[in-house]
């Protein structure tokens, strides 16, 4: 399913990155481990199509994808990729409905209502459809945010540090119902982060 | 845009400069439209010597002052003249509530190709037809009587003595003609006699019966070429001016024009600042929205819808702004001519030229010319860099 091939990415300030090989079949889930600086965002960019890597390979779905035309590519992320941040990066002038139905046009699908609301249910959020991010929890952001990346079914749902700002009983919910989602929805789950937290809850790991 | 405050400011900016341009655009062709009808037909226009631009004004347009009366022998003498095809006496003085009382003779009519909607053309001493307007807003019909004020404007010195009477009312003519009171020269003469003879309490010792005089003459000529002679004749042979309209109008014009000039450059200054103002805005909130568009990019937008959302947004700052200004600029021109005078003919906001589908189009293009270089910058936009700078 994802296939990252002799790797490797430096940037103009002497900084060299080069990446262990990695396989990833279908529906696994994997928690991707690496102290700040080792490059795990780099990595996470380069996975999503973010960032074209100077050497090596990134195979998702057996499509590589750096062999895409930048439309092509963009165009595949938005229906395959589910990213999420540490962040909730809502966009600020569109309510929380809004916010997942622009994902659905942005990955060129049809608007669909019904699968909005079956999320939103999911994440308990339902009620919040029509608030706008100003006013929502930090908690409740990051549910939209998690909701905005699974709304499509990717293929891939990667999330970037999703718990490292929340407490323990967030930070918990918040693991849960990436894994019960992923699962949910077909997708393979690539968890990025530093937090010692997730450890327990994951047999397959890959680490920088 | 992130910033409602500065939207609305940029929309209100761009509007001021259409809403400008488009007052100046109704009203230069307005006023030349106006010129144009109204001279039609006049080759020249014989009266006292004066300024030829007064004489123009106040024969033709019924704007200014007459430059003073010549005798009517003088007149018909020239009115006899082989180059003259058509000529029409004119006797002013008078008002009715702003609408200047003329005296004349039926060659007015041919002139101006005068019709009547009702009753028939004045004939009679104190018979009066109506111009259009006249008859409109002061709710005149047939029969009904009226007294002239003298003077060209005001109402305070009212001649009792005669009254006018309204024998027809004119069709609208789109020129001067509906604002005018028309009547026979002898109505005018006899309302200013009575009045003298009223006034000397204690009589000087009498002239001779004064001569009988007009206020000017209004001449067509059977060929082109008396365009030269005949003003020349009249300037250099007798006690009279001839002036041309054309040549007074073209004048008028480029006085106007010198305004006109001056307030298009300064809606065009108004529309450059609205255009900078649009962009450093849109590149502002480009910059508090920078993550934003990168998570639209994230979900799957491409670099070029990026691009077409901030022209988008820039497009409909100005679409807004230009709509707006435009519907203003009517507004206020409707405004301002119901402001005007009675007597004049008024500028109206509900007439639509074919020029302002390019204003628009202009005003449209600022927007989106604003937009271009920040939506590049969106375009080239690194989300990589962004989202890893948290």
């Amino acid at each position: 399913m994802v296939k990252v091939n002799s790797l490797s990415h430096s940037f103009g300030n002497n900084t060299h990155l080069s990446f262990p090989d990695w396989e990833i079949k279908s529906g696994e889930q994997y928690l991707f481990l690496g102290n700040s600086g080792s490059g795990k965002t780099t990595l996470i960019h380069i996975l999503t199509g973010l960032l074209n890597p100077q050497k090596g390979k990134i195979w998702i779905n057996n499509t590589d994808i750096y062999a895409l035309t930048p439309s092509k590519l963009d165009s595949f992320r938005g229906k395959n990729i589910g990213l999420i941040f540490q962040q909730a990066h809502l966009i600020k002038s569109l309510n929380v409905f809004q916010n997942l139905s622009i994902a659905q046009s942005f990955a060129g699908l049809k608007p669909d209502k019904q699968r909005i609301n079956q999320v939103l249910d999911v994440l308990q959020i339902l009620s919040k459809a029509n608030n706008y991010p100003h006013q929502l929890s930090q908690g409740q952001a990051q549910r939209v945010a998690i909701a905005r990346a699974v709304i499509n079914k990717p293929a891939l749902l990667v999330a970037d540090e999703p718990t490292s700002s929340l407490d323990d009983e967030n930070a918990e919910i918040v693991l849960q119902l990436l894994k019960n989602l992923s699962q949910a929805n077909g997708s393979t789950l690539i968890i990025a982060t530093h937090d010692a937290r997730l450890k327990p809850s994951f047999t397959n790991q890959y680490v920088l | 845009m992130a910033n409602k405050l500065s939207a609305f400011l940029n929309i209100l900016l761009i509007a001021f400069g259409v809403s400008i341009l488009t007052i100046l655009l109704l009203v230069s062709n307005q006023i030349q439209n106006k010129l144009e009808n109204n001279a039609r037909g006049i080759d020249a226009v014989v009266g006292a010597k004066g300024s030829p631009l007064q004489l123009i004004l106040s024969s033709i347009y019924y704007i200014d002052f007459p430059t003073g009366n010549i005798p009517l022998k003088a007149a018909n003498e020239l009115a006899k003249n082989r180059m003259v095809k058509l000529a029409v006496p004119l006797a002013l003085g008078d008002n009715f509530n702003g609408y200047r009382i003329a005296g004349t003779n039926s060659s007015f009519i041919k002139l101006y190709n005068l019709k009547l909607a009702d009753g028939k053309f004045w004939d009679k001493d104190f018979e009066v037809t109506l111009g259009a307007d006249v008859a409109k807003t002061q709710k005149l019909k047939i029969g009904d009587i009226f007294f002239g004020a003298h003077g060209l404007a005001d109402n305070s010195d009212m001649h009792k003595s005669h009254a006018y009477k309204v024998a027809g009312i004119l069709t609208p003519n789109a020129n001067v003609t509906d604002q005018l009171v028309i009547t026979n020269i002898a109505s005018v003469w006899k309302m200013h006699q009575h009045e003298d003879e009223h006034e000397a309490e204690n009589p000087l010792p009498q002239s001779p019966q004064p001569e009988a005089e007009i206020t000017s003459l209004l001449i067509k000529y059977k060929s082109p070429i008396s365009v030269i002679l005949f003003p020349k004749l009249v300037n250099e042979t007798t006690n009279l001016q001839a002036a041309s309209p054309a040549i007074e109008s073209t004048r008028l014009f480029s006085l106007i024009g010198v305004g006109v000039d001056t307030l298009q450059y300064f809606a065009i200054l108004i529309m450059v600042i609205s255009v900078v103002s649009v962009f450093i805005s849109l590149f502002n909130s480009l910059k508090q929205r920078k993550y934003d568009l990168a998570i639209m990019r994230t979900m799957g937008a491409s670099k070029t819808k990026i691009f077409l959302i901030v022209i988008l947004e820039g497009f409909f700052l100005s679409l807004l702004g230009t709509l707006l200004g435009w519907f203003l600029g009517h507004l206020v021109l409707q405004y301002l001519g119901s402001l005007q005078d009675a007597g004049q003919s008024k500028l109206t906001g509900f007439i639509f030229l074919t020029q302002e589908f390019y204003l628009i189009l202009v005003g449209l293009c600022t927007g989106i010319f604003a937009a271009t270089l920040p939506a590049i910058a969106a375009y080239r936009v690194n989300i990589s860099k962004i989202l890893s700078t948290n």
